[in-house]
């Protein structure tokens, strides 16, 4: 190893970019395009459902049901219907997201210590949003069957399907007092974006040096693998922490989203990161034949899991066990086990030693694969 | 430590069941200029693949500069400037940038790379080029450039595969005594070439052909290894007496010089000028100056490959 030939790969790589002056502008513009978008754009929190309601019961029980759920603000009653099928035809020209069935006799059957269904028929066409009006729903009806429970003096029982009272909401409630998602968002976000950056940055520079020629030659120089791998990596290495620093500030001064833990720590998680994901980019691009193929390969590989598998949309404890071991290996998930806890609780080192570590040992592995595939071509 | 600055032995290449570089064996002694010449896909470029460590032989061994290419290749690396065959400049690095970069990975830095730098710039004639992008630059100055960066780091021993390709003569000739002067400075330089001029500034030649050496020698030891008299005719229409002599048995080659034919004759005909004249005129063809030519490279190159061509059982 070499320092000398280290840094002068460093500079020339750094002269590519600077060359290139669309690609550093989608870089740096990245983070804050992305928060914008995906801050304001998705919303995950919903309030003011509209839903209709078949009450076949007619009953007391059937009518304070009714303005439990209307009280609470989560919902609005948008009709009153006489049958399901009414119902659904609301629901099919979206006047509402879903209907509530109360079943004729709900309330003798409850005295009578019966098990009483409810149904509930959700729109699916809007999976998050269904999921979600689900997840209250079956809180809200869990309350009132507690209550409707009291009053038939401890005998009496209300079977809502499906209920199990999502946990989630409960630690939503605990760390994101508002519970505004985009204090859930932006953390993830930035998890996304030095994701695509790594991916991007990287995937092409073997390749391209390849494409060109000069691969060859400086293959016939005594540069080693390790050299020009670490050399190419600087560079990118920096943009990434700029972007990750504009991707806080965005975060700070548009949504109010701060970070309640230490920024160092968060920025040098994030270099451990960077250096995972920039490392992939790099590995992709020893494999890819082209530049493009590098490019798409590395998108592909690294945005999908990342976006889908480690945590950021859909919780992995709900997830079937393949893809549960499948998270546990990119390292999107780790890094989102660190900056959730450093933004949202304010956690300090003692809390993420753990998930640093895998990132470390990760980008260890990542580097001496990217270096032994290299070594092979020089 | 008169040892040549470039020993091969018994230089095996094969890719899959198909031999590029079959058996070659060569030295060239330090500072000399040592021509490669062969057809397209002869296994020139295999060749020196091998030499630069950037390709392990499948038999064989050479040795640059001492250091064996398949047990110390690290150590062959810094002793050799390679230009490739193909274009090998960042094309969005200004001139001296490249030759910074390639100094740099050489470690070459401070004040000995800005002198070595302003050396190669002044030498090569691209002092006034030195602040513009590789991309923008003609042929014949990337040429030169690529050159500078092989020599950045002041190599005992230089391969280069064709250096000249896509550059006009000129520029060509100038490029020539570059390495010539470079030779009377030590510098041993193995270089490969489809242009016979050039061939012919060459202290030794070695000519193969499907990756065995089919000659090898100077310059003139190589043109007089061509069989047969060569005889220059003038006989109009030239292509009918091309197709006329062609025809006959006594003549191995016709090829078409300028406006005149040159006609390779075997050796054993007693008056070549009477034997190719009687055969035009009788075919009725207007007959000009016969004369007796002095083989050139070209008649070397080409009939040597014939006759290897026709040799192999292929
Ligand atoms: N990596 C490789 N894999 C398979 N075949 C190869 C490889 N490299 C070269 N060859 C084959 O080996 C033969 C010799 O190639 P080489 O490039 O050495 O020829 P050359 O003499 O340099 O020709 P040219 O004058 O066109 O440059 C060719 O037939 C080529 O197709
Ligand atoms: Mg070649």
């Amino acid at each position: 190893m070499s320092g000398r030939r280290m840094l002068a790969m460093a500079r020339k790589e750094w002269i590519h970019i600077k060359r290139d002056p669309r690609s550093l502008a989608v870089a740096l513009a990245l983070p804050f395009a992305l928060l914008i978008i995906n801050g304001a754009g998705i919303d995950f929190d919903v309030t003011d459902l509209p839903f209709a309601i078949c009450d076949l019961d007619g009953s007391q029980a059937s009518r304070s049901l009714r303005e439990h759920l209307v009280r609470g603000g989560l919902f609005r009653l948008v009709a009153t219907v006489p049958n399901a099928r009414a119902g659904e035809r609301l629901m099919r020209d979206g006047e509402c997201l879903f209907v509530l069935v109360i079943p004729p006799h709900m309330d003798a059957d409850l005295s009578a210590g019966k098990r009483v269904a409810v149904q509930v028929l959700l729109d699916g066409s809007d999976a998050n949003t269904a999921s979600t009006a689900r997840n209250y729903l079956t809180g809200a009806l869990g309350a009132q069957s507690a209550q409707l429970q009291a009053r038939a003096q401890g005998r009496l029982g209300l079977d809502v399907r499906p209920i199990h009272p999502p946990l989630t909401v409960a630690r939503r409630f605990l760390y994101n007092p508002a519970m505004e998602s985009r204090q859930f968002v932006v953390p993830g976000l930035i998890v996304t974006i030095l994701v695509i950056l790594g991916a991007l940055l990287t995937s092409g520079t073997v390749v391209r040096e390849r494409e060109r020629g000069t691969f060859e030659t400086l293959a016939a120089s005594p540069v080693q693998a390790a050299e020009i791998l670490l050399g190419k990596l600087v560079p990118y290495l920096v943009i990434g922490l700029i972007d990750v620093g504009i991707a806080i500030c965005t975060g700070a001064l548009i949504f109010r989203v701060y970070v309640a833990g230490s920024v160092e720590l968060l920025l040098g998680c994030s270099l451990v990161f960077l250096l995972c994901a920039l490392a992939f980019g790099l590995l992709i691009s020893t494999v890819a034949g082209r530049q493009q193929v590098a490019m798409m390969a590395a998108i592909v590989s690294t945005l999908l899991p990342a976006i889908m598998l480690s945590g950021f949309i859909f919780p992995i404890r709900n997830m079937p066990l393949l893809l549960r071991v499948i998270a546990q290996l990119i390292p999107a998930t780790h890094f989102l086990r660190i900056t959730r806890p450093i933004y949202l609780k304010g956690v300090g080192l003692p809390v993420v030693w753990e998930p640093l570590l895998i990132l470390a040992l990760m980008a260890c592995v990542l580097l001496a694969l990217c270096v032994k595939r290299f070594r092979k071509q020089l | 430590m008169s040892e040549p600055a470039v020993i091969a032995e018994g230089l095996v290449r094969r890719f899959g069941a198909f031999t590029a570089v079959d058996h070659l064996s060569f030295e060239i002694p330090r500072g000399r200029i040592f021509g490669f010449l062969g057809p397209n896909g002869s296994g020139k470029s295999t060749t020196i693949r091998m030499l630069c460590g950037l390709l392990l032989p499948t038999e064989g061994d050479a040795r640059v500069c001492g250091a064996s290419v398949r047990c110390e290749p690290e150590r062959v690396r810094g002793q050799i400037g390679y230009m490739s065959q193909q274009f090998s400049l960042y094309p969005d690095l200004t001139v001296s940038e490249n030759l910074e970069f390639y100094g740099g990975v050489y470690g070459i830095t401070g004040p000995r790379l800005g002198r070595r730098q302003d050396e190669l710039l002044d030498r090569l004639e691209l002092g006034r080029e030195r602040g513009r992008l590789a991309a923008e630059l003609s042929t014949g100055v990337r040429q030169r450039l690529a050159l500078a960066c092989a020599l950045i780091h002041e190599p005992p021993v230089l391969f280069l595969d064709e250096p000249t390709s896509g550059v006009d003569p000129g520029a060509r000739r100038r490029f020539f005594e570059l390495i010539q002067d470079l030779s009377a400075q030590g510098v041993t330089t193995l270089v490969t070439t489809h242009v016979m001029d050039e061939a012919e500034h060459c202290n030794r030649l070695l000519l193969i052909h499907r990756g065995r050496r089919v000659a090898e020698g100077s310059p003139a030891a190589v043109k007089a290894l061509v069989p047969g008299r060569l005889m220059q005719v003038r006989a109009e229409p030239a292509m009918r007496a091309a197709d006329v002599l062609e025809a006959a048995p006594e003549v191995l080659e016709v090829s078409l010089f300028g406006t005149a034919l040159h006609v390779r004759l075997r050796e054993d005909i007693p008056e070549p000028d009477a034997f190719v004249r009687t055969r035009l005129l009788a075919a009725g063809l207007e007959v000009g100056q016969i004369e007796a030519a002095r083989p050139t490279l070209e008649h070397a190159f080409l009939a040597l490959a014939a006759d290897s061509e026709a040799e192999a059982p292929s």
